[in-house]
């Protein structure tokens, strides 16, 4: 063990070494951008976020553009950008001006594009959303929104402290989903407490209303399906209200916004940390700064929740369909192989949201529950498989026998068939279990914060890649093998017991 | 009321119908063989008696119970009748012991100790209390056999059906598993046997039951099953399972010839001296006789029958030349020369009535 950790250890130096001499954290000095216009942007690749339907309206200004690459957060896209993968991103004010205070490298242009406002999202109609847009408008008359933006956008104070929710809360609850990954609007902060702009001013009209908020965080294109289905009572995080979006939704706005674009300045890097220096400040971001790597570690816990849940109650349902296919009615049959070919032909991500969002759209359950449910489905129908496979190949004399002895048809099963297939499938069943350990990184997808997403949540306050993925990779890395480790002492047990040649009972 | 009452079982198999209409009562303490040619329903009638084959229609009455009734438990039926399959059906993944524990504990809930001390019992029984601890895998195929039969007999039914229980064996693990059977069938326990031994069937049984044609052709002891058989199907498939039948030609193979006889000899439990005489009387009628005979007439062809009588008594080599009018007068020629010194020295001529045929005893 030791000696593979050591081995391990040394193959991440080696990719801290050769990443660092890539993406060295740099400096620029002048400021002068790649394109001065937009309609200098021929043959360039701009950057938008999933969600944000504004591909006609880049094109009207960029009219011979390159294509578009689609992100899920904006940290993503800065990166991207800053690889040079893309040439520009579209994207509104309050995010563009954040990432131009972060990265001297990055400029944005001069041009505004659809001038609107910044809102929060109510279902269309909702009789809520009067009662908050009186107090909005207040707040925006009476200056506390422009003391807000003055504290977010533009304050150098490193240390935001953010209201607690000290009121009694005797209106009820509201159930907010919310974008967690755009700084300074709205994000996770220390200890997984949502932060930003945004979020302050909810919480302002939430006190006023004497009303608790209950956080959902997600990526921004899941927002407004959360809202529809019913899952929460309004969204908000860094939404601009467009006429599009009205359609579907109702808004209130509450500050200013724009859309341009944000582009590379012409600079090369002139001033380079230092390896040793930018790997210690790198690894202080990612993990130490506002306690990151208790996010890393509760992601990890979900992780593993999420994967051991799924997989015992995927295996007991498992093991229900096979009694089930055991008594060979046609139409069970045929239902138990429509149910495996249909989790066989959907991808999982799809399959988690169309139950998220579909199927358990307006109940009240909880994204974890749902994981476990779908990865639950989806480990049975892969189990089912495999036990059948090892079971169908037990010779049907041993079925005989058993019958003949006196055994009804369940007991020799569970006594005979059962016991000798298991030496197939097990092995099988262990390596599909790893396959359902890494396969809950897209749990993210309909908001359970585990450890990809965690990883993806450092990224995106930190605006680097490296350190967050590798230690990523590692940790399943580290997980999986230990699991598989864990498989080989329960399998060798095992065969120990049958090498005794003990009776129970009787020694 | 008789221990087992079958009243008009017929099975169907799509478009085949290996039973028709059979009835027939056993008594407790019969010992009843099953014997036919292959292909005529033996082991589906067995199989039907504890239900592991569902009949089409009629009545099978186990001990006073119905089994073909839906609403019967057949598996308290089946406890009370053991089997013991052609392929073993031991369950690998456990020990001998365990093999014959098992269903104790888990269908009659016997503990565990006197599960063990029953299964030291039986296995002494069958001659192999010291594999208790061994896995069925680490058996030969007699010794597995003997287990299976040890398992049976662990709880205590009324009967034991066993279905060809040594034709999976190699022919050396045979006798092993014929004289446990043997031992069992003098204990008075009910028993049913499908097997293609004959011996088996003449020695251990009470009863025998020939089958073809749908059913139970004749039914009979084993002396008028195999001495005085009525039926024209019953003579025919005992004949041909004691007779051997070669056509000699001009260009005889010997190897071929003398490996099937050889072959036959071993079916009929014959000892090796037996054997080796009828191997030699073939031999030399062939070259001596035949052969020189062939040789004048190359288009002609001759059959050479040996008739096995009981266990190497009473073997009976034929010549059949009918529709060969020279071979008498050839005969009669070489009658002095010193080949057939030799032969009447294995060969004893009968006075036959019929002229096509020339037959000797071996000496």
């Amino acid at each position: 063990m030791i000696k593979v950790i050591a081995r391990i250890k040394t193959r991440i130096i080696l990719l801290i070494l050769m990443s660092f001499m890539l993406i060295s954290p740099c400096a620029a000095q002048e400021k002068e951008p790649e394109y001065s216009k937009a309609e200098e942007m021929g043959g360039a690749t701009i950057g938008l976020l999933t969600g944000m339907p504004f591909e006609d309206m880049v094109r009207e200004k960029v009219p011979d553009i390159g294509g578009f690459a689609y992100f899920a957060s904006m940290p993503d896209e800065v990166l991207a950008l800053k690889a040079r993968k893309i040439d520009g991103i579209f994207i509104n004010n309050a995010l563009i001006d954040f990432a131009v205070a972060h990265n001297p490298d990055l400029v944005k242009m001069t041009e505004h594009y659809l001038d609107s406002n910044f809102g929060f999202a109510f279902p269309k109609g909702d009789p809520q959303q009067y009662v908050w847009r009186e107090i909005i408008e207040r707040m925006k008359a009476d200056g506390t929104i422009d003391a807000l933006w003055e504290k977010w956008m533009i304050s150098n104070d490193p240390v935001k402290e953010m209201p607690k929710q000290d009121w009694p809360g005797n209106a009820g609850t509201i159930r907010v989903a919310c974008a967690d990954s755009f700084e300074p609007m709205s994000y996770v902060g220390e200890n997984g407490e949502m932060m930003g702009f945004d979020v302050e001013i909810l919480l302002n009209v939430a006190k006023e209303l004497d009303l608790k908020v209950e956080f959902t965080s997600m990526e921004f294109g899941a927002l407004m399906p959360t809202v529809q289905s019913g899952k929460a009572d309004m969204a908000i995080g860094d939404i601009v209200i467009t006429a599009e979006r009205a359609e579907i939704m109702d808004f209130i706005p509450y500050a200013p916004a724009y859309f341009t674009i944000l582009i590379r300045s012409k600079s090369e890097a002139v001033e380079n940390e230092g390896f040793f220096k930018g790997l210690v400040s790198s690894f202080d971001r990612t993990f130490i700064k506002e306690g990151r790597y208790k996010m890393v570690l509760s992601g990890l816990g979900m992780t593993v929740l999420i994967a051991f849940c799924a997989a015992g109650i995927g295996l007991a349902l498992a093991y229900g369909l096979i009694f089930v296919r055991r008594i060979n009615n046609p139409v069970l049959n045929r239902l138990i192989s429509i149910y495996c070919s249909l989790i066989a032909g959907i991808p999982a991500a799809v399959i988690l949201m169309v139950l998220y969002y579909i199927i358990f759209g307006f109940a009240n359950i909880s994204a974890v529950i749902v994981a476990i449910i779908g990865f639950a489905l989806i480990f049975c129908a892969r189990a089912y498989g495999i036990i059948w496979n090892a079971v169908s190949s037990i010779d049907n004399g041993q079925r005989e026998a058993a019958l003949a002895l006196g055994y009804n048809e369940a007991l020799a099963f569970k006594e005979v068939i059962l016991p000798q297939s298991k030496h197939y499938y097990r092995p099988l069943l262990y390596s599909q279990f790893i396959l359902l350990l890494k396969e809950t990184s897209i749990a993210g997808y309909i908001t359970v914060l585990e450890l990809t997403r965690a990883g993806d949540l450092i990224r995106s306050r930190t605006m680097e890649a490296f350190f967050p993925l590798i230690s990523v990779a590692a940790i399943y890395f580290l997980l999986t093998m230990l699991i598989t480790k864990l498989f080989a002492s329960i399998d060798k047990f095992l065969e120990n017991r049958h090498e005794h040649h003990k009776i129970e009972g009787v020694d | 009321m008789s221990l087992i009452e079958i009243k008009n079982l017929r099975k169907e198999y799509g478009n085949t119908v290996p039973l028709e209409n059979v009835s027939v009562n056993i008594e407790a303490g019969e010992v009843v063989s099953i014997i036919g040619p292959s292909g005529t329903g033996k082991s589906t009638f067995m199989r039907c008696i504890n239900r592991l084959e569902t009949p089409t229609s009629g009545e099978i009455w186990v001990d006073g119970v119905n089994v073909c009734d839906p609403k019967t438990d057949l598996a308290a039926v089946r406890m009370k009748m053991g089997m013991v399959f052609q392929s073993f059906n031991l369950f690998p993944h456990k020990l001998v012991a365990e093999n014959i524990m098992m269903p104790q504990q888990q269908l009659l809930g016997v503990s565990a100790k006197d599960a063990y001390n029953e299964a030291i019992v039986q296995l002494r029984k069958v001659g192999l209390e010291n594999k208790a601890r061994n896995y069925p895998d680490q058996l030969s195929g007699g010794q597995k056999q003997r287990v299976a039969i040890a398992r049976a007999l662990a709880m205590h039914p009324k009967i034991i059906l066993f279905d060809e229980p040594t034709s999976a064996l190699d022919p050396t693990m045979v006798s092993e598993v014929l004289s446990v059977i043997a031992d069992l069938a003098k204990t008075g326990l009910t028993m049913l046997i499908v097997t293609h031994e004959m011996r088996l069937a003449r020695d251990v049984s009470s009863r025998i039951f020939f089958m073809d044609q749908g059913g139970i052709y004749e039914d009979g002891t084993p002396d008028q099953i195999f001495n005085h058989p009525v039926g024209e199907r019953t003579r025919a498939f005992i004949y041909r399972i004691r007779s051997w039948e070669y056509t000699v030609r001009s260009d005889v193979d010997m190897y071929e010839m003398i490996a099937s006889l050889e072959d036959f000899c071993k079916r009929q439990f014959m000892g090796i001296r037996p054997a080796t005489k009828c191997q030699l009387a073939v031999e030399e009628i062939t070259s001596n006789v035949l052969l020189p005979f062939l040789r004048e007439h190359p288009a002609a062809s001759v059959n050479l029958i040996l008739n096995a009588g009981e266990e190497g008594k009473e073997m009976m080599l034929t010549i059949d030349h009918e529709a060969l009018p020279e071979f008498d007068s050839f005969f009669a020629d070489s009658a002095d020369t010193v080949a057939m010194a030799i032969l009447s020295k294995i060969l004893e001529k009968q006075p036959g009535n019929d002229p096509g045929k020339t037959e000797f005893r071996i000496i």
